[in-house]
C-alpha cells in the first residue's frame, strides 16, 4: 500500500507550516503503511551554501556528529550545524561537485546522508509520522513545499534507508515519494548506472527519482521527465516529485494506486486519500480530485 | 405513510466501528433517518445495513461506504472513496460530489448515482443494478460487467466496457476508447424510453446528448485460435 502526500504554498511569498501539515497528513494514512515514515520539506531557500541532514544511526550521536563535521570539512566549509536525536543538519558552503555525500559516509561508518541541498531537507525513520515529528521537532519547521511518506514495505527492507523520500543523490533538492512497485526496476537502474549514475539502496522508487533528475540535469523540463516516466517506468505507481522550485505526480497507465489533489489560489494539497486532507483542511470549498490513468501534474514556483 | 424518526450521529472522535453500531442501533429504535456528522472522509461508513432505512452522511466519506447493503438509501454530502457501494444487493446510494476508483464494484441490484466523476473501474464486475453517473468516468470502466446498466452523462476514458460479459453502457460524451470486446450497438426506442426515466429523476433531460450504447461483442465467450489478436488483447 504506502500513503503519500504533498503540500505546495502558492505565490512568490507562499509559505506555511510544512513540517506539520505533512506529519498530519501522514498519520492518517498509517494504515496504508506502519512501518516508517518521512518527509521533505523545502525551507526558504539559502542564498549561499547547501543544508546537509544526515542520520547518525549511532548510539554515540555526539561523537557520529563531530566526525561528520570533520569528514565534511575535508572537502567543503562547514559554515554550522545542529543535532536533534540523530538527525543532524550542516550548513555547508558546496557539496564538492556532488562528491560530499560519499566522502560523508566513507569517513564515518553508520551514518546515511538523506539529503543536500539549497532548500530541501530530509527527515526519515521508523514508525508512525506524530512520532517522527516530535523527536525530530518538525512541528517548528516552515516552508514552501514538501512531500511525505508512510511506508508499508513490499519490495526492499524496513530500515531507515529504504524509507521514503528518497533523495535523488547526488542532485541537489529533488527526492520523491512512491506508492506502488517499479517492475522494470533493474533494467532502469542499469540503464541509468551506464550514465554514470550511482544508488544509495536497493529500493526501486529511488530510480525514480535518479531517472527525473537525470532528465533535468540533460535540460528537460519537469512535465517532459514526468511525462516520460508514463511510458519508460513500468509497474504500479503513483508518485511525487519535488524539486527546490515545486512539485510533479504521475499516475500509472491502469490508475491502479490512489492519488488526490485538491487546489485554490493558496495552495495545493495531495494525498493518497481524502481522509488524510480532511484531518488538516476541513474547508468544503477545497474538494479533492482523483487523478486519471496517465494523468501528469506538476506546481511550480 | 410510516413516521420519519430522525437520529443523528457524530462521528468526530468515534471508532468506525462505534458508528455503524449507533447506525445500527438507531435503526432498531425505530429511526428511519439517520445523520452522521463530520464523516471527514473517513472509510467504511454505513455498510452492511438492510431494511427501509435512510442514511445521511454529512460530508465527504471514504473508501468502501455503503458497501454490502441490502435495502437502505445512503446519502454521501460530498465526496467519496474507493468502491463505493460495493456489493450492494438492493437499495440506493446517492454521492452528490465525486467519486473514487471502483464506485459500484460488483454491485447486484439497486441504484448508484454520482453527481460528478468517477474514478477508474466504475461499474467493475457489476451482477445487476444500476450506476448513473452525472459527468465523466475514467480509465476502464465497465470492466468485466456481466448484468446491469450504466449510464454516463459525460466522458468515458480509455478502455470502456473491456471484456465485458452482458449489460449495457450508455455514454452521453465521448469515449476515449473501448476495451477488448466492446462494441456499439445501436440505440433503439427502449434505450431512449429507459434513458429518459432513469435520468429525468435527477434532473437531467436525456435528449440533450447524444448517448452511445455499448454492449458485448460476446466474442469473449468463448475461446476461438482464429482471433489471436483479440486474445491478446484481453486482460
Amino acid at each position: 500500500m504506502c500513503g503519500i502526500v504533498g503540500v505546495f504554498y502558492k505565490g512568490e511569498a507562499g509559505e506555511g507550516p510544512v513540517g506539520q501539515v505533512l506529519t498530519r497528513m501522514c498519520d492518517q494514512l498509517f494504515r496504508r503503511g506502519p512501518d516508517s515514515a518521512g518527509v521533505a520539506l523545502y525551507g526558504p531557500p539559502l542564498e549561499d551554501g547547501l543544508v546537509v541532514r544526515v542520520d547518525l544511526e549511532r548510539p554515540d550521536a555526539e561523537d557520529a556528529s563531530a566526525d561528520v563535521v570533520a569528514a565534511a570539512g575535508l572537502v567543503t566549509t562547514v559554515q554550522g550545524s545542529g543535532r536533534v536525536s540523530r538527525s543532524l543538519r550542516l550548513l555547508v558552503a558546496d557539496d564538492a561537485d556532488g562528491k560530499l555525500a560519499d566522502v560523508i559516509e566513507e569517513r564515518v561508518p553508520g551514518v546515511r546522508v538523506f539529503s543536500v541541498g539549497r532548500a530541501m531537507e530530509i527527515v526519515k525513520d521508523l514508525g508512525m509520522a506524530c512520532d517522527i515529528n516530535e523527536r525530530f521537532g518538525l512541528d517548528a519547521f516552515r516552508g514552501t513545499h514538501g512531500i511525505g511518506h508512510t511506508r508499508m514495505a513490499t519490495e526492499s527492507r524496513v530500515d531507515i534507508a529504504h524509507s521514503h523520500p528518497f533523495w535523488a543523490r547526488p542532485f541537489p533538492d529533488i527526492a520523491v515519494v512512491h506508492n506502488g512497485q517499479i517492475t522494470n526496476y533493474h533494467k532502469l537502474r542499469r540503464r541509468l548506472e551506464q550514465k554514470g549514475h550511482r544508488f544509495a539502496t536497493e529500493n526501486d522508487s529511488e530510480a525514480i527519482a535518479v531517472y527525473i533528475a537525470d532528465r533535468l540535469e540533460a535540460g528537460g523540463s519537469l512535465d517532459e521527465a514526468l511525462r516520460a516516466t508514463i511510458d519508460d517506468l513500468d509497474g504500479t505507481f503513483a508518485y511525487l516529485i519535488s524539486t527546490a522550485g515545486g512539485i510533479g505526480l504521475a499516475r500509472d497507465r491502469f490508475a491502479t494506486k490512489p492519488l488526490l489533489y485538491a487546489e485554490n489560489d493558496e495552495m495545493v494539497v495531495l494525498a493518497s486519500e481524502e481522509i488524510s486532507i480532511r484531518a488538516v483542511f476541513p474547508d468544503p470549498a477545497l474538494v479533492p480530485r482523483e487523478l486519471q490513468a496517465k494523468e501528469v501534474r506538476w506546481w511550480l514556483k | 405513510m410510516a413516521e420519519v424518526t430522525a437520529a443523528t450521529i457524530d462521528a468526530s472522535g468515534k471508532e468506525t466501528r462505534d458508528v455503524n453500531r449507533a447506525i445500527r442501533q438507531a435503526a432498531e429504535e425505530g429511526a428511519t433517518e439517520i445523520h452522521v456528522r463530520n464523516p471527514a472522509g473517513r472509510h467504511s461508513f454505513g455498510v452492511a445495513l438492510t431494511g427501509e432505512l435512510h442514511v445521511v452522511l454529512e460530508g465527504p466519506t471514504g473508501w468502501y461506504t455503503g458497501g454490502m447493503n441490502g435495502g437502505p438509501t445512503i446519502v454521501i454530502h460530498g465526496n467519496t472513496g474507493w468502491a463505493v457501494g460495493e456489493c450492494m444487493m438492493s437499495g440506493r446510494l446517492e454521492v452528490h460530489g465525486h467519486a473514487g476508483s471502483g464506485t459500484a464494484a460488483s454491485i447486484r441490484g439497486g441504484l448508484v448515482y454520482v453527481e460528478g466523476d468517477t474514478g477508474a473501474r466504475a461499474g467493475i464486475s457489476m451482477k445487476g443494478g444500476a450506476l448513473v453517473v452525472g459527468g465523466s468516468v475514467g480509465y476502464m470502466s465497465g470492466f468485466m460487467m456481466q448484468a446491469g446498466t450504466i449510464v454516463v452523462c459525460g466522458d468515458a476514458a480509455d478502455g470502456l466496457g473491456d471484456s465485458m460479459y452482458e449489460g449495457t453502457i450508455y455514454v452521453g460524451g465521448e469515449i476515449a476508447s473501448l476495451g477488448a470486446d466492446a462494441e456499439v450497438k445501436d440505440l433503439i426506442d427502449e434505450d431512449r424510453t429507459l434513458l429518459e426515466t432513469t435520468l429525468a429523476e435527477f434532473g437531467i433531460d436525456a435528449s440533450s446528448r447524444d448517448f452511445t450504447k455499448v454492449r458485448s461483442g460476446r466474442r469473449l465467450w468463448n475461446f476461438s485460435a482464429r482471433e489471436p489478436e483479440l486474445w491478446a488483447s484481453a486482460l
